[in-house]
């Protein structure tokens, strides 16, 4: 059975690469949300028309722990691009994010001064279905 | 009512507007220039068309539309669009989210751009008053690979799940700094507003070949000879040679050899010509060489009295054209592919005119388009009213010496006695009185039952067509004539809808017509069978 996939960001403009120490903990489904409003015809026995408009980014969330001040400094830093970035998650699925929130809450932890809970929220651009690690 | 992609219909009467057959719209922007053409000792105009061997600017895509709304009227001398669209462009590579700004005129090119590394891009000069836009909507766009670079999508012209939707001239625009610009536009209609009757509009002075003046007076200040003027003077002999001559001169000309740039650029890969040629099958007569850009039907008749120059001079083209429809009692607009308009309205004869996309190719038909509450009406309100009801309307002359009388039409007599009269000084006969006073009494008919509905946008409706609507709370089911119709599209939101304000025909759809034509007086009769042939 393969290792954990370690969650990787890849910045296409720079190149930089980073892998996070530690997976997030929780996330919430990188896919959109279709666009569709409804109408109905007059009759009683009428029926629904179904309109579609333009798929809007999806918003997604994911969350976890922070053990060090080197893990809270990378996040810190990837949040603050200004660009999309790649986001490599345990599945293997490359997800074109663009970071719009970092949000670190301090924690009470004996032995480790950086704790923190994190959640971090992004626009999702494109989510691929197919993931490419097998477990 | 115009022909449409089998697939368009198929999605309008399906219901379901997703995914593939989602409501699409696309625009394109075309630096505009209005060609002379010296036709006879005429300068006639076209903005539409350049000559063979003349430049044609190419119309670019604009790729960020949110929205397009238009309003089309029998009503209003021109129709109206707003377009809505995003000031800005994906980058061409990860290093910025969008390029914002992009389609403002002069970015890239102004002193200051090199402040926000702003690049020249072949949008510029583009999106600016005076230009053209032409809008095409419908369900869904061909398919494309995801990545496919815009060059290589197929333009809108060869979209088959589209139709063009209107050519319009782009009146003002407005930028705002998060983003968004909105663009007003009106239809073609709009260069007889802004020319006007006079020099170098109207020639000043006529040559030997002018029909205007054969005897080489001056063109200028316009004016018409009628049945009044010595024999052989008269410079013109049907009324809608008046209009076309208005049309010609204020950009309407159609040219032999005429061209046309689609938006599929040479990089396109499909291996066609980057233009069409729109030929006719022969010049107009009146204006020797080409004809107008339009379907222009000819009244059969011309003026007892001659028109004097106080008609037109200095005024705006418009005004000219107006005069001519009301004397005939014609209608005039432009339509979709800007092509002018001027002919009866569609309310003699149950039907359709049915059009494709050149003004050459009418014909008539006896399809219309049902609009069911089971199926495409989402929404009606139908409003009753006898403010315009008269039990008796009369039309005479002002001398006293001629006149007709029509009995009102009322569905519901209670004993009301209620008259209109008109009286002008052109009526020479009783004959015309009484046609007149038919023709009052019918449009007091219409004015009856009005219906304003809302359904989902289908590009094969058309102002001036008839449709059947119906509707069980209202007791609706008759026929009705589309007088107007606002469309909005808007892709974000994902709504395609036509709101259409329509007038009905009368209570007799089961008849042989709609109205009955036995109440009409024999002169009536007379006049329509002229014009419509053996259907009365």
């Amino acid at each position: 059975m393969a290792g954990v996939e370690r969650w990787r960001l890849h910045d296409p403009v720079t190149g930089e690469q980073w892998t996070m120490p530690i997976n997030p903990r929780e996330m919430t489904s990188p896919f959109p949300e279709k666009n569709v409003t409804t109408r109905v015809t007059t009759a009683v026995s009428g029926r629904t028309l179904m309109y579609e408009g333009n798929t809007p980014p999806a918003q997604w969330q994911f969350s976890g722990a922070i053990l060090d001040a080197e893990h809270y400094a990378q996040l810190k830093y990837w949040s603050e691009k200004r660009n999309r970035i790649r986001l490599r998650d345990h599945y293997g699925r490359w997800i074109r994010i663009y970071i719009t929130k970092f949000e670190p809450t301090p924690k009470r932890a004996v032995g480790k001064y950086w704790r923190h809970e994190y959640t971090m929220q992004c626009l999702v651009l494109s989510a691929p279905t197919v993931p490419t690690v097998q477990v | 009512m115009r022909a449409v992609p089998p697939a368009l219909t198929a999605a309008w009467n399906s219901g379901d507007f997703l995914g593939a057959k989602r409501p699409i719209a696309r625009v394109t922007a075309q630096a505009s220039r209005i060609s002379r053409y010296r036709v006879a000792d005429n300068d006639f105009h076209s903005i539409l068309f350049r000559p063979p061997d003349a430049h044609i600017n190419r119309p670019r895509e604009l790729h960020t539309v949110k929205s397009v709304s238009w309003q089309r009227s029998v009503d209003t001398d021109a129709a109206t669009c707003t377009v809505v669209l995003h000031n800005l462009r994906d980058a061409p590579s990860e290093e910025d989210l969008d390029r914002p700004g992009y389609y403002g005129w002069m970015h890239g090119r102004a002193p200051f751009s090199s402040r926000w590394d702003q690049k020249p891009n072949i949008h510029n000069w583009l999106l600016m008053p005076d230009n053209i836009l032409r809008t095409y909507e419908g369900y869904g766009q061909i398919p494309v690979e995801p990545g496919t670079p815009y060059r290589d999508i197929p333009p809108p012209e060869h979209d088959t799940n589209l139709v063009l939707t209107g050519v319009w001239i782009i009146d003002d625009i407005e930028m705002t700094h998060d983003g968004q610009m909105i663009i007003n536009c009106r239809d073609l209609a709009r260069m007889l507003h802004d020319h006007h009757a006079f020099p170098p509009v109207v020639p000043l002075k006529a040559g030997p070949r002018n029909r205007l003046y054969p005897d080489g007076k001056y063109a200028y200040p316009l004016s018409f000879t009628g049945a009044d003027e010595p024999r052989g003077s008269r410079n013109y002999s049907d009324y809608t040679e008046i209009v076309k001559l208005l049309c010609a001169w204020g950009g309407f000309y159609w040219p032999r050899n005429a061209r046309i740039r689609h938006s599929g650029g040479p990089t396109w890969s499909s291996g066609e010509a980057t233009w069409y040629e729109i030929k006719f099958q022969r010049d107009d007569p009146f204006l020797r060489i080409g004809r107008v850009w339009g379907d222009l039907e000819m009244s059969g008749t011309f003026g007892p009295a001659s028109i004097p120059p106080n008609v037109f001079d200095k005024k705006p083209l418009i005004d000219g054209v107006t005069y001519v429809r009301d004397i005939l009692g014609f209608m005039f607009y432009v339509d979709e592919t800007g092509a002018a308009v001027f002919r009866h309205p569609n309310i003699f004869q149950r039907g359709n005119l049915w059009r494709t996309d050149s003004p050459e190719s009418g014909s008539r038909t006896n399809q219309m388009v049902t609009i069911d509450e089971e199926r495409t009406l989402i929404s009606l309100t139908t409003k009753l009213s006898s403010r315009n009801v008269r039990e008796r309307v009369f039309v005479a002359s002002t001398n006293g010496k001629y006149g007709g009388m029509a009995q009102g039409w009322n569905p519901n007599p209670r004993g009301w006695r209620r008259v209109s009269g008109w009286t002008d000084q052109h009526f020479e006969s009783n004959r015309e009185c009484q046609v007149m006073a038919d023709m009052i009494a019918l449009r007091q008919l219409f004015d009856y039952r009005t219906d304003r509905l809302q359904i989902p946008g289908y590009p094969a409706i058309q102002i001036d067509d008839q449709v059947r609507i119906m509707e069980r709370v209202t007791g609706e089911g008759y026929i009705h004539y589309i007088k107007g119709i606002t469309s909005n599209l808007d892709m974000e939101e994902g709504n395609y809808t036509y709101d259409l304000d329509t007038h009905w025909l009368g209570d007799r759809p089961f008849k042989k017509w709609a109205f009955d034509p036995e109440q009409l007086s024999r002169w009536t009769k007379l006049w329509l069978r002229k014009i419509y042939g053996g259907s009365f």
